[in-house]
């Protein structure tokens, strides 16, 4: 916190929170690179981004930009007052983001430096598996063998049928 | 006649300016929330969200004033991000 020599506008860092909505499409091509893709977003302004990780992979409440599930992705910043504003701009014009909330907070929660846990990001944004119905109880009592054909003897069986 | 009983134990002197209406005016000790009335606490403020979507009320969340508007802007954040929905139960 400080005042720029001559202009008399109170400079103010601050701590933010910013949830990203990301589209799984990009996330299904690589993880990192749409990650990247997004804290550049951040650092392009002077935001010194502190922690990015991706939170949770979930179905929407509602279909945001057609799509029904989205990454999201939890970042902490630190910047300026002004630079929030810029950020959200920057948001905005990005495709890989459906949507996104720029929070301040007072403090980096601990959890958000711990390191990301692994995904598969091929399969991101599948439904999960219908439950498997319950497989029928085995039968009481198996069903009885097919009977033997009766040993050939010399008087032919009546039911024989004709060959024609 | 009507099947109508007088409560002849009842006082209204005994209960205060408000009379009968006295058992609204009491009270009554206010919850605190179990968790972080956060916005990322979605299975916690999913129980505060009607089934039609609506936030519900002071009196059956029973949280006080504070902690209430805590709520009534973290359901509010949630539904932008998509957690929540607006309308009906997701």
């Amino acid at each position: 916190m400080g005042r720029e020599r001559g202009t008399g506008i109170k400079r103010v860092t601050n701590t933010y929170e910013c949830m990203v909505l990301v589209n799984n499409q990009e996330v299904r091509k690589g993880w990192a690179a749409c990650k990247q893709g997004v804290i550049d977003l951040f650092a392009k302004h002077s935001a010194q981004v502190v922690s990015a990780r991706r939170w949770d992979e979930r179905r929407l409440a509602y279909p945001i930009k057609k799509q029904q599930r989205a990454t999201f992705m939890l970042v902490y910043f630190k910047s300026e007052h002004t630079a929030p504003a810029a950020v959200r701009r920057e948001l905005d014009f990005s495709d890989t983001v459906l949507r996104h909330q720029i929070l301040k907070c007072d403090e980096i929660p601990p959890e958000a430096l711990e390191p990301e846990a692994a995904f598969d990001e091929a399969r991101v944004g599948e439904d999960a598996p219908p439950p498997v119905p319950p497989a029928p109880a085995p039968a009481a009592a198996a069903p009885a063998a097919v009977p033997a054909p009766a040993p050939e003897t010399g008087s032919e069986p009546a039911n024989e049928e004709p060959n024609s | 006649m009507s099947d109508f009983e007088f409560d002849r134990d009842f006082d209204p002197e005994s209960r205060g300016r408000r009379g009968r209406f006295a058992r609204f005016a009491r009270p009554k000790p206010q919850a605190e929330p179990e968790q972080p009335l956060d916005y990322k606490n979605v299975d916690f403020l999913a129980r505060f969200v009607s089934p039609q979507g609506k936030i519900v009320s002071r009196k059956r969340s029973g949280f006080s004033g504070q902690n209430q508007r805590r709520l009534a802007v973290a359901i509010k954040r949630a539904r932008f991000l998509a957690l929540l929905p607006f309308v009906g139960r997701a």
